[in-house]
């Protein structure tokens, strides 16, 4: 029955009423709630990964005529301490190079080209110079400025520079800052500048230091960490957005940190604005000859940016790049940002490769290498791991150096070894191979002196060398040591456990050691002490050597009984299993002595091999001079090994970590034949 | 096609000289034994109770090659140089020799048999001396100016300066070929010199070498085809050589013995190809020799 349209509705009973009621309010509810979740949601999407502290909008101008970067830098700068803030401290790389009076040529014996080579030609020289700085009130701050030397007495450094405040940042109050400025570029020095027309600009722009509040690493009181710029170690640096607006040349190729927002020309220029999001630094690139390729993994958009004779390279570095990605979302934790470009320099441009900066590396191939020198794969995944160690977990790489360089390097080897092959994965051309972890063990030992320092040192305080291979090579090493020590689970749930906790912030030696020593005493329980302090003495803040080593060994048939036993009489002498006259088989006396030869003291397993093939894996505490291992049995020792599964990666010298009690004929035959051909090939040439 | 009778007598050449063919092989094997020696004894010593020696067998072994250099680099830097010495030894004793392989072959041609193979060496040692030393040079000179050339081509050495490494591909690409060529009729040059040095018998050098720039310039086509026939036996050589060499994973005893007597036949054949190299340029001369003698007597 169709109703009427106008016919008047029957009104609700009390008992519909209510229920109708309920609905609405349980409708409300969930409307309310479901509104609450989405918010929630958006907050936690939106929501800064970082404490956002030091905060850039920059416009800066190239001009390719006279190499030089004019920059406007709108700098938003919050003081997370509880302190007053009077001052501010910025970082101006680029007066490195503005005489060879600055700390970073003095001390620097790294870079003797450019002093040797820069001397007539003033062009090649650089700087930088702030022209204004003007607070919200209109202040104007040069007039007070100074350059300040924090390290050392240098007074004609310039790469620090002290800006006293008219007004004071409170406690959680931020400043905002007018900055106008201009650089000189350098000719492609310390891993900036120009060559021909390629820039690669990285420590740029004037750079705030970060001001550690007391308590926040080593500070104990609150203080700048702003530090001149020295020839061996890197940056430091807070959090923060960058907004970027580069004005090039209208033919030029622009790859930078972050995203591309807008792009605009300009006559014959073209504005590139990049925005990027909880990072601590900013670097760009521009060049007309870059050849543009891109890929994606996930939520990333992977850009490749290499010169045409170059472009070829491009499945070897998106492939890497994708295993480095993947390996390392799996055992530390997730890529946050969208993008990551990848450039490979061009040969003039040389200096600039094999670097990182957020979402930006560099990389170093040659159109010659063949497949087997695997270069290009070795540095991108370096460079892309300290995305990690270095960028979301912002350690002080002038400070500590082996944070950063240290656990990537580690990293490095475990990806690199993963994917192409333990043996393999450094080398592996015309019969040479070398893997990336015992290429780089082998950096650490080949030094002429591997003692030369700890690792608990300042990257510019290793006056007498050491610095890459300890902070890169040792520090690989040691970690890798403490992986085959407590076992490759906890190391990851270490791992893990650091990245989760320290990430975009700025965490400290002693912070990681922490978590080491909550970590394996969990696993573990006291198996090995009640934490593991006693290895970071030796390993880290040590700089003694690990060399472990079979002394001897020593099989003695003996008799089971033998002797006057009792009857003063009667001398006795019975075989082993002897029966009544004496006859039986041998019974062997067996001793192994294993002598400590280094200083440090690590647990060891030891694997004594019989002749029946039988094996006995014995433990060492690793502690004393020397220790024996003795048997009685009817099978001779045939061979021992120390560390038979190389736990122990530190250990110096593996070759004198096994003897056998023959002597192995087979594999010396093999080389004395070996070069004994060669040396018979070399010589027929001359007949 | 002189130049492929020539080829076929070098054959004959050496199957008629197997004698001097196994004492070149003695000699080379004794010399490399010298040098050899010491690091066998090493390895004994020091070495042969690890079993790092025993575990690196299967393939390149990275990290022990650098712990032996890292623990042992004197001793083997002591070992290598004194192998360096003994090849340079080797070297002029094979100057000696070579005097009296070519007064061998060149007696043997003109059907002189009681030629002296001994009193052959002694007799134009500092000769073939002076002459390598000659083409030593000329080589030397030809390796700078390809130097001066690659680098001037391609825009230096300096990475800092070059628009592309692409540069130095290409020049390489071009200037090897050219290298390549060049040195190998430096050296074909060389073996006519020889000759010619035992044939003329002069105590100077001026004419043997005047003679061989103005034979093999004269015939160039000829002495090159003669002399890339040589190349190519050469490569077939070392084929098979790398041939067989390369399925062979030395794990095992009996693979060791095998890619030892492998190698020890290329030495062989290497040595058999350098015979009849000299061999060939002897038989090219007589051939050409032969021709005019004809071709004289028809004349007269």
């Amino acid at each position: 029955m169709k109703e009427e349209p106008f016919a008047p509705k029957k009104e609700k009973s009390q008992k519909e009423r209510q229920v109708c009621i309920f609905v609405h309010q349980i409708m409300r509810y969930f409307i309310l709630l479901w509104l609450m979740i989405l918010c929630i949601k958006g907050m936690a999407q939106n929501a800064p990964l970082s404490p956002r502290i030091a905060n850039y909008e920059m416009d800066v101008f190239l001009d390719v005529e006279n190499k030089q970067v004019q920059g406007e830098t709108l700098l938003d700068w919050k003081n997370t301490s509880t302190d007053t803030i009077t001052s501010l401290q910025f970082h101006l790389y680029y007066n490195a190079f503005k005489n060879n009076e600055s700390t970073f040529l003095k001390d620097g014996t790294d870079f003797p080209d450019f002093l040797e080579s820069q001397e007539s030609a003033c062009e090649r020289w650089a700087w930088m110079e702030v022209q204004k700085i003007m607070d919200e009130q209109g202040n104007d701050l040069v007039v007070n400025m100074r350059y300040i030397h924090p390290d050392d007495d240098n007074d004609k450094d310039e790469t620090v520079l002290e800006v006293p405040l008219t007004t004071p940042v409170l406690p959680n109050q931020s400043i905002r800052l007018q900055m106008d400025w201009l650089s000189k570029i350098p000719n492609i020095a310390a891993r900036t500048g120009y060559n021909k027309d390629y820039y690669f600009m990285a420590q740029w722009f004037p750079k705030v230091g970060v001001y550690e509040s007391a308590g926040m690493r080593y500070a104990e009181k609150g203080q700048w960490n702003c530090h001149q710029y020295h020839s061996s170690g890197e940056y430091y640096a807070d959090f923060g957005v960058y907004e970027v607006a580069i004005n090039v040349p209208g033919n030029f190729v622009v790859g930078s940190s972050g995203t591309l927002i807008n792009q605009q020309e300009e006559g014959d220029r073209k504005i590139h604005t990049y925005r990027v999001e909880d990072v601590i630094d900013f670097t760009w690139t521009a060049s007309p000859h870059y050849v543009v390729q891109e890929t994606t993994w996930k939520h990333v958009s992977i850009r490749l940016l290499t010169y045409p004779e170059h472009r070829h390279f491009a499945s070897r570095y998106f492939k890497t790049i994708k295993n480095a990605m993947e390996y390392l979302e799996k055992y530390v934790g997730e890529y946050p940002y969208e993008t990551l470009t990848i450039v490979d320099p061009p040969i003039h441009g040389l200096f600039t490769g094999g670097m990182e900066y957020p979402t930006l590396v560099s990389s170093l191939s040659f159109c010659f290498l063949p497949v087997g020198i695997k270069t290009p794969e070795t540095l991108t995944t370096h460079e892309f791991v300290h995305q990690y160690f270095m960028q979301m977990l912002a350690t002080n790489e002038q400070e500590e150096p082996w944070m950063d360089e240290g656990f990537t390097t580690y990293f490095e080897g475990r990806i690199l070894d993963h994917y192409e092959g333990e043996k393999t994965s450094t080398i592996d051309t015309w019969g040479i191979k070398a893997g990336n972890v015992e290429f780089n063990r082998a950096e650490f030992l080949a030094m002429d002196n591997p003692k030369i320092a700890d690792a608990n040192r300042w990257s510019w305080e290793y006056v007498h060398g050491g610095y890459g291979e300890i902070a890169y090579n040792k520090t690989a090493l040691w970690l890798r040591t403490l992986e085959g020590i407590v076992g490759i689970e906890t190391m990851n749930e270490i791992i893990k456990t650091y990245f989760d906790r320290w990430k975009f912030k700025h965490p400290c030696g002693q912070d990681f050691f922490d978590i080491v020593n909550e970590i394996v005493p969990k696993n573990h329980g006291d198996e090995f002490g009640e934490n593991m302090d006693w290895f970071f003495e030796q390993v880290f803040y040590g700089s003694d050597i690990c060399d472990y080593s079979v002394a001897s060994i020593e099989n003695r048939e003996v008799n089971a009984k033998e002797g006057f036993m009792g009857d003063l009489e009667d001398c006795v002498w019975v075989e082993a299993d002897g029966d009544d006259n004496g006859v039986g088989e041998s019974l062997f006396k067996s001793e192994v002595v294993l002598y400590r030869l280094g200083e440090v003291k690590l647990p060891l397993e030891v694997q004594i091999n019989f002749e029946d093939g039988q094996s006995v894996l014995e433990k060492w505490d690793g502690k004393a001079r020397s220790t024996d291992f003795k048997y009685v049995g009817k099978n001779k020792i045939v061979s021992v090994e120390i560390d038979p599964e190389r736990k122990i990666y530190i250990d110096k010298n593996f070759l004198n970590n096994s003897r056998s009690v023959e002597v192995q004929q087979m594999g010396i035959r093999k080389y004395w034949m070996q070069v004994m051909v060669w040396v018979q090939r070399l010589m027929e040439v001359f007949v | 096609m002189r130049f492929l009778d020539a080829y076929r007598m070098a054959w004959k050449l050496l199957w008629g000289h197997k004698k001097m063919w196994l004492l070149l092989y003695v000699c080379n094997v004794l010399f490399a034994l010298v040098a050899v020696l010491p690091l066998q004894r090493f390895l004994n010593s020091e070495l042969g109770h690890s079993l790092a020696i025993g575990q690196s067998l299967g393939d390149f072994d990275y990290t022990f090659l650098m712990d032996v250099l890292n623990e042992y680099g004197g001793s083997i830097s002591l070992i290598l140089n004194q192998a360096f010495v003994i090849v340079g030894l080797y070297w002029l004793f094979s100057v000696f020799l070579k005097g009296g392989i070519l007064e061998k072959l060149v007696g043997y041609l003109k059907g002189e048999n009681e030629v002296s193979f001994w009193s052959g060496c002694g007799k134009y040692f500092f000769r073939l001396f002076r002459l390598a030393v000659y083409f030593g040079i000329l080589q030397g000179g030809l390796l700078f100016l390809m130097w001066m050339l690659f680098q001037s081509i391609s825009g230096g050495l300096s990475p800092f300066e070059l628009e592309s490494d692409r540069d130095w591909v290409n020049t390489f690409k071009i200037l090897m070929p050219i290298y390549g060529f060049l040195a190998m009729v430096l050296l074909m040059l060389h073996d006519y010199a020889k000759v010619f040095v035992v044939k003329l018998d002069k105590t100077l050098l001026f004419r043997p070498i005047w003679m061989t720039f103005k034979t093999v310039l004269g015939s160039f086509v000829s002495c090159l085809l003669l002399y890339l026939l040589n190349v190519l036996t050469f490569l077939v050589v070392f084929g098979l050589y790398y041939f067989f060499q390369q399925g062979m994973v030395t794990t095992t005893d009996a693979f060791i013995l095998l890619a030892f007597l492998v190698g020890q036949l290329f030495v062989f054949g290497r040595l058999g190809v350098r015979l009849l190299n000299l061999g060939s340029v002897v038989a090219w001369q007589w051939e050409q020799e032969s021709t005019k003698l004809f071709n004289n007597d028809r004349v007269i």
